[in-house]
């Protein structure tokens, strides 16, 4: 993981984009999972939790170039940047909004204040009505 | 009496009171806990950008739909 602590800019890739992660436990409780995501997925990309790891590549690789259309500062929360990806899986492709925290850890030393460590969390989100540029 | 679980992650939420621009009633999907009384939601229930249905709640403003 690097030290970069480069701001989230609109326009600009995702700082650090090779370190996004998603636990394993939100694509099987919620990215794909029936409470969650798991019907726009399978009407999209005809995928499901089998799948989990080439969607995660694919997603990896599509947001290391592609620009940010949003950011929100929610302070000591951390700022949730907007990403739109094109994502192809298999024969499928689609545009995917995406969202992710960029979540700050500060440094704990007296009068130090800059972020020591920087991490990505995926809130993966995609968006339900943008129609599939192919299909089978 | 039953006891009440308590909201734990990936549970199903509605919101009890206005966070921020959402109303009550919106409901949505918990991502993380924060600190034992926060949580980060996703708005699912709203037409809502990418990043505007990602927001950080306190407990007491959540209520368990499932």
């Amino acid at each position: 993981m690097s030290n970069d602590v480069t701001i989230p800019t609109i326009g600009e890739p995702l700082p650090r984009a090779a370190d996004a992660y998603a636990e394993s436990e939100k694509w099987r409780s919620w990215i794909l999972a029936e409470r969650g995501h798991e019907a726009e997925w399978a009407k999209v990309f005809h995928v499901d939790l089998m799948d989990t790891e080439r969607i995660w590549a694919a997603i990896t690789e599509a947001i290391l170039n592609a620009p940010l259309h949003k950011i929100v500062d929610r302070g000591q929360d951390g700022v949730v940047c907007g990403v739109d990806i094109e994502l192809a899986i298999a024969s499928r492709s689609a545009q995917v909004r995406t969202s992710w925290l960029r979540a700050c850890r500060c440094s704990t030393t007296p009068g130090d204040r800059l972020p020591k460590a920087l991490e990505y969390r995926g809130c993966l989100r995609y968006a339900r009505s943008l129609p599939t540029t192919s299909s089978n | 009496m039953p006891a009440l679980r308590e909201i734990t992650t990936y549970d199903l939420v509605e919101l009890t009171e206005p966070v921020e621009s959402i109303p009550a009633g919106a409901r949505g999907g918990v991502l993380e806990l924060r600190n034992g009384d926060r949580a980060m939601v996703e708005i699912t229930s709203l037409p809502l950008d990418a990043v505007d249905r990602i927001i950080f709640v306190p407990l007491v403003k959540l209520r368990r739909t499932q």
